[in-house]
């Protein structure tokens, strides 16, 4: 990453042009925070249909299947938005045409994949935190012995791995144009054995050691062991390794694919098509 | 090896070929076939600094592409550009520290943001520091007279304002290099000729950029142009100043005689003469006039049109008057494409 004193005005930049075109479609915006309400009111009633019955399967989470799962779903959306801001702010910089643009300046490839996400994650933090109040203040969710700090690491870390696999998705989306499969089968699989709305304990055995491979599985069981049974950062070790592991190795991979992406079209001459 | 570094572009033998997707049937049963479709042909030119070299050619000739090759947003195929001495393909950050370009798609801004907006968004891309910036588009949308539109959003400009938003774009930088793709496209003629002086006088005469400028409007060409390429099927035709062109195809021994006389009899009386290859058409003056216009090209001897008046004379057709045309460009233009 190149001039390093520019980075954090091109962040801002980033940031305060998609906030100004996001804003500007007045009711998307505010319906967007409505429908946060709706969300945790579903969970709600979903967690009085469970009640008990599903204390035996979540004993080591607190018992409480509202908590366990106003978590599941706030991090499933960290995980939606990092698999899909990416390759949607390619697809659209294609179709407005702003992306030959964006390539002509003196900024590179690996920052304007990375700052085109700022504000999606921003949006999303600020929606997540209403969602989080609104459980806590409303509607009982626990959080009195949380280890807050633990958490907030594990989700940073959640976001690289996924933020990887999104970048990964908008490289393919460069070429494509549309269609990633890539995507949508991690997302599926994700959604189906990372545990949101049920603990893997649920699954046949071959099932549950599948999920191990999906980040989510690993972010999920640290963030609700924090946020719920107040495990020390030292205690969740085993979900921070494998989330570190895969960041580590997936970040650079998916960035050096994205530049690949880039080149292949330059020579396509594709940049402006869609 | 001391290479002296004389044209601020250059390139060699530069081809490029695009692939063409396939459709389902060819993916079915040709899989490794690849489909290629050539944009340019070892297209060798240079540009020197300071002047303002134009790229003319019909749609489709290659223009976009030759001046993309050029400022790093697409890659060529073979043979090799450079700019100022850097390679297209290996130093593309540093030939972006000296240029800027201009496209002319007005797709290519955010439609909902303000022109100020959009140019500020730039500028930090640009790595322009923000009091800099802020400076510079003042003076730039003053400059090319729409600072009174710079908070309107950019879908309410018009196509001249959004023509002048890319030009702004293009100059944040204060580039010594400027790649123009059709920069007066979809404007007025009043407008197009406000940019052109804005481009030769600003931009050449008093900031001594280099301008590299696609167009496939001719007038254009020979209004701002230095010198000028004309390019079709990508390949270069011919390239120099308007003078040389015109040299190149005896465009000065355009000649209109009028005479009286009738019309028919006269056509038919060069054309069995030895001038019946130089006749280019016979013509009323008018549509109801009484003299004749002939319009011929002499070859290469002066004295090709006093033998022609003299031979006139002896015909017993009479000689109102006898004045020297030059070829229109746009004529030239199609010869230089068809030769
Ligand atoms: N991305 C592309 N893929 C395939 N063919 C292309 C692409 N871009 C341009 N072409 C073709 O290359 C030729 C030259 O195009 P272009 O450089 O845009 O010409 P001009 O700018 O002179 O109109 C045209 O025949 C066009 O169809
Ligand atoms: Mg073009």
């Amino acid at each position: 990453m190149h001039n390093l004193p520019f980075i954090f005005q091109k962040s801002v930049a980033f940031l305060r042009k998609d906030f100004l075109n996001e804003s500007s479609y007045k009711f998307s915006f505010v319906s967007h925070f409505a429908g946060i309400l709706f969300s945790v009111l579903s969970m709600f009633f979903l967690s009085r249909l469970v009640g008990d019955a599903a204390q035996p399967y979540l004993s080591a989470y607190g018992g409480d299947y509202f908590s366990f799962v106003i978590i599941g779903v706030a991090l499933a959306g960290y995980m939606q938005v990092a698999l899909g801001t990416f390759s949607g702010s390619i697809r659209e910089a294609q179709v407005t045409g702003t992306l030959e643009a964006m390539v002509a300046t003196r900024t590179g490839a690996p920052v304007i994949i990375l700052f085109s996400s700022i504000y999606s994650f921003a949006a999303t933090t600020v929606r997540i935190f209403i969602y989080l109040l609104f459980g806590a203040f409303a509607f009982g969710l626990h959080l009195s012995q949380a280890n807050y700090a633990g958490a907030l690491l594990i989700l940073c870390l959640t976001i690289i791995c996924f933020s990887s696999i999104g970048i990964l998705s908008a490289s393919f989306i460069l070429i494509l144009k549309r269609g990633d499969p890539f995507n949508w089968i991690f997302t599926s699989l994700s959604w189906l054995l990372g545990g949101i709305y049920y603990p893997i304990t649920v699954l046949p055995e071959w099932l549950q050691k599948i999920s191990y491979l999906f980040p989510i599985t690993h972010a999920l069981e640290g963030i609700r062991l924090a946020l719920l049974q107040g495990y020390p950062t030292r205690a969740l070790f085993s979900s921070i390794c494998p989330l570190l592991g895969f960041g580590l190795v997936m970040i650079p991979a998916s960035i050096g694919m994205f530049r690949h992406a880039i080149r292949i079209a330059k020579m396509n001459g594709s940049l402006t098509q869609y | 090896m001391v290479k002296k570094i004389s044209s601020i572009i250059e390139t060699g033998n530069l081809g490029k070929k695009y692939p063409v997707p396939k459709g389902y049937r060819e993916l079915l049963f040709q899989p490794f076939v690849k489909k290629e479709k050539t944009a340019l042909e070892n297209v060798s030119i240079r540009v020197q600094k300071g002047e303002i070299f134009g790229l003319l050619g019909p749609n489709g000739s290659g223009k976009t592409t030759l001046l993309k090759i050029l400022s790093t947003l697409i890659l060529p195929t073979s043979g090799h550009a450079a700019i100022n001495g850097l390679d297209v393909v290996r130093q593309e950050k540093k030939i972006k520290a000296i240029t800027g370009v201009v496209v002319s798609d007005e797709r290519s801004f955010y439609w909902r943001l303000t022109g100020r907006e959009n140019l500020s968004f730039f500028a930090t891309l640009n790595n322009i520091p923000r009091a800099e910036a802020q400076r510079r588009i003042q003076e730039i949308a003053s400059l090319l007279g729409f600072e009174d539109r710079i908070h309107h959003r950019f879908q309410e400009y018009s196509s001249g304002t959004r023509q002048k938003m890319a030009i702004a774009r293009g100059l944040l930088t204060d580039p010594e290099i400027l790649f123009m793709d059709e920069p007066t496209r979809s404007l007025d003629p009043a407008v197009s000729a406000t940019l052109r002086n804005f481009i030769r006088d600003v931009l050449v005469r008093r900031s001594n950029k280099t301008i590299f400028l696609a167009t496939n409007n001719m007038k254009e060409a020979e209004d701002i142009c230095d010198r000028f390429a004309i390019i079709h099927n990508g390949i270069i035709r011919h390239s120099g100043t308007i003078l040389e062109i015109r040299n190149l195809f005896q465009a000065n021994r355009r000649f209109e005689i009028t005479v009286a006389g009738d019309m028919e009899e006269i056509r038919r009386k060069i054309g069995s003469s030895l001038f019946s290859e130089n006749l280019i058409h016979v013509q009323h003056d008018h549509p109801f006039g009484q003299s004749v216009r002939i319009t011929l090209e002499m070859g290469s001897l002066k004295q090709d049109i006093a033998s022609f008046i003299e031979w006139l004379v002896q015909s017993n057709i009479k000689v109102q008057s006898c004045i020297h045309r030059q070829i229109p460009l746009d004529e030239l233009f199609m010869r230089s494409i068809h030769a």
